[in-house]
């Protein structure tokens, strides 16, 4: 999972590290292990009927970068899921002065999912959905608000990107056979040839 | 810490004592703390503890969240937090792998003294947001790991496994949660006493310890496992290799690498760029995040102007050793030294020594 950690003070605490145990374990532990360098998570997912593996990485850069070149040093990856936490207004301004640079140079087939995260405190909030939204429409992402407290929108939020991912594979756009779009082909895959892809694995490479 | 009895019935289970492995038990071998006491020797004489009353009460929200993902007490947490608020009230930075360095030091060794031993290891300059030193020796490893082990740098290339994805766990967090308790102990008795050499020796131990498994594999999940000795791998299941790995890496001698130029060369071909396009990116936008400044104080950024807080820095001052930006550069209310202290950051790559070095200078007082 390819997160853009939106707060460029010490911690990010937006809720990635959370988001990814919810949807792996479908629990929410609020004190969480530190999250250094990578972590990783897997969940074996059904689209179509087919079985499909997301291998999702929850990263803390040390440097920061730009989005292009984001994209180029996490190549293996086919989609990502950039967080923000609503109820922290600096770290949706962050992200989307970030990312407004990224579209408008990249060409990456990349899958992005803008999500505002901590929608159950919403007494809290400090960010309105339709802001999200807006933002989202005007860079061509999807975009969804969740909460890693009490599960909602979490499934969704992957397995959309997951289906996003899907798509592109099957309109061309990735190529399975090529590691570097993050896909591969599971091992039970029969012929090659056939253009038949029992299982694929959607790797996603976490980011800044 | 561990001398109560109290201590035991918190923390058996907390997260910071996941691979303690029975190595410290209840009632404590005081042999211990005698041996820990020796590593305070190496600290210069007149460094003096900055722990002050007030960090009990304000603290980050990081550091509170950190604290409870180190310890389960509530005595721990709040020794934890004063250590902690006192490196970042010091240093002005933050890093989560000081909060499991810090809850292990704290075990054996008093608070006072383990604010003197962070800030002797801080020169390392590794514990930043924006780690560029601890990037810089991510890569010196990787070239070193390409003279003494080619083919498994080959592999890990070829995987896409950068080393500053997993340099993270041994550099900056110095192996906490990464070694048992038994490895640990020697661990940072060897970086304390050896220097910071040791880690890159250290690294070289440990990639020759799991070079066949990762040879073996393409799977980034199973490699990222091997690298940090994730103890649900068979091969990790007792204390024994953790052992090895670290006494091991004493025999690899570095001396004749020049540490400097290592680090000046992977400046200049890994992270320079990338620094550079990054910087630009986040400049096009200076102006639309200054409109929303009041609204996120909190935020802090370590690559700002040090007398302005604000704009980001063109210049670094080898006098005063402070990231200036070219507006209070010119303003003599602002900078007093002159201007020919002044090295402009984005400079060629002849002056990446000198803003490395003046770096590390800033964190060590």
């Amino acid at each position: 999972m390819l997160e853009k950690a939106t707060d460029r003070s010490y911690g990010m605490c937006v809720g990635k590290s959370c988001l990814l145990l919810q949807f792996t374990d479908k629990r929410f532990q609020p004190v969480h292990d530190l999250t250094i360098g990578v972590e990783f998570g897997a969940r074996m997912i059904t689209i179509d009927g087919k079985q499909i593996k997301l291998q999702i990485w929850d990263t803390v850069n040390i440097i920061e970068m730009s989005f292009n070149l984001c994209i180029s040093y996490y190549r293996g990856a086919a989609g990502a899921l950039l967080v923000y936490d609503i109820t922290q207004r600096h770290t949706f301004n962050h992200l989307t002065s970030w990312l407004e640079d990224a579209r408008q140079h990249s060409n990456s087939n990349m899958v992005i999912m803008l999500i505002g995260n901590k929608c159950d405190l919403f007494a809290r909030r400090e960010v309105q959905k339709e802001e999200g939204e807006a933002f989202a429409r005007e860079h061509g992402l999807i975009f969804m608000e969740t909460s890693a407290k009490t599960a909602a929108n979490v499934e969704e939020a992957f397995i959309n990107t997951a289906r996003e991912i899907y798509g592109k594979i099957q309109e061309g756009v990735f190529d399975p056979t090529n590691e570097v779009n993050g896909i591969k082909i599971g091992p039970q895959h029969a012929n090659p040839r056939t253009g038949e892809r029992p299982s694929s694995s959607a790797e996603k490479g976490g980011c800044c | 810490m561990i001398k109560s009895e109290k201590f035991w019935e918190d923390e058996r289970e907390a997260p910071l004592m996941q691979l303690n492995r029975h190595f410290l038990k209840y009632p404590v071998d005081p042999e211990i703390f005698v041996r820990t006491s020796k590593w305070l020797s190496v600290l210069p004489d007149l460094q003096l503890s900055t722990l002050k009353k007030e960090e009990e009460c304000q603290s980050e929200r990081i550091i509170l969240l950190d604290a409870e993902r180190t310890f389960l007490g509530n005595v721990q947490r709040q020794k934890l937090i004063k250590v902690l608020n006192s490196f970042k009230n010091e240093f002005q930075t933050y890093h989560q792998g000081l909060s499991y360095i810090a809850g292990f030091l704290l075990l054996t060794i008093e608070e006072d003294d383990v604010v003197r031993i962070l800030r002797h290891l801080n020169s390392t300059n590794y514990w930043k947001h924006e780690a560029v030193q601890l990037a810089i020796d991510a890569y010196v490893f990787e070239h070193l790991m390409n003279e003494f082990y080619p083919k498994l740098n080959e592999h890990l290339i070829k995987n896409r496994i950068l080393p500053e994805t997993y340099c993270q766990k041994w550099f900056a967090a110095l192996c906490v949660n990464v070694l048992p308790f038994e490895a640990l102990f020697q661990f940072i008795e060897n970086l304390l006493f050896y220097g910071t050499i040791y880690l890159f020796q250290f690294a070289l131990s440990l990639a020759k310890h799991i070079q066949n498994d990762l040879l073996e594999t393409n799977n980034s999940g199973t490699i990222y496992q091997y690298l940090r000795l994730d103890s649900s791998l068979a091969k990790f299941r007792d204390n024994a290799i953790g052992m090895a790995i670290v006494n091991e890496a004493l025999s690899y001698n570095l001396a004749t690498y020049d540490f400097e130029q290592l680090r000046k060369q992977a400046y200049d071909e890994k992270l320079k760029a990338r620094m550079e396009a990054a910087k630009q990116c986040h400049q096009q936008h200076a102006d639309t995040d200054t409109d929303t400044e009041s609204e996120s104080e909190d935020e802090d950024d370590s690559l700002e102007c040090q007398l302005c807080n604000n704009l980001v820095p063109d210049y670094v001052c080898i006098k005063c050793n402070k990231f200036i930006c070219d507006r209070c550069s010119k303003r003599s209310s602002e900078h007093t030294c002159s201007r020919e202290a002044l090295r402009r950051l984005d400079e060629e790559s002849t002056d990446v020594n000198s803003i490395v070095s003046n770096i590390n200078k800033l964190n060590i007082k």
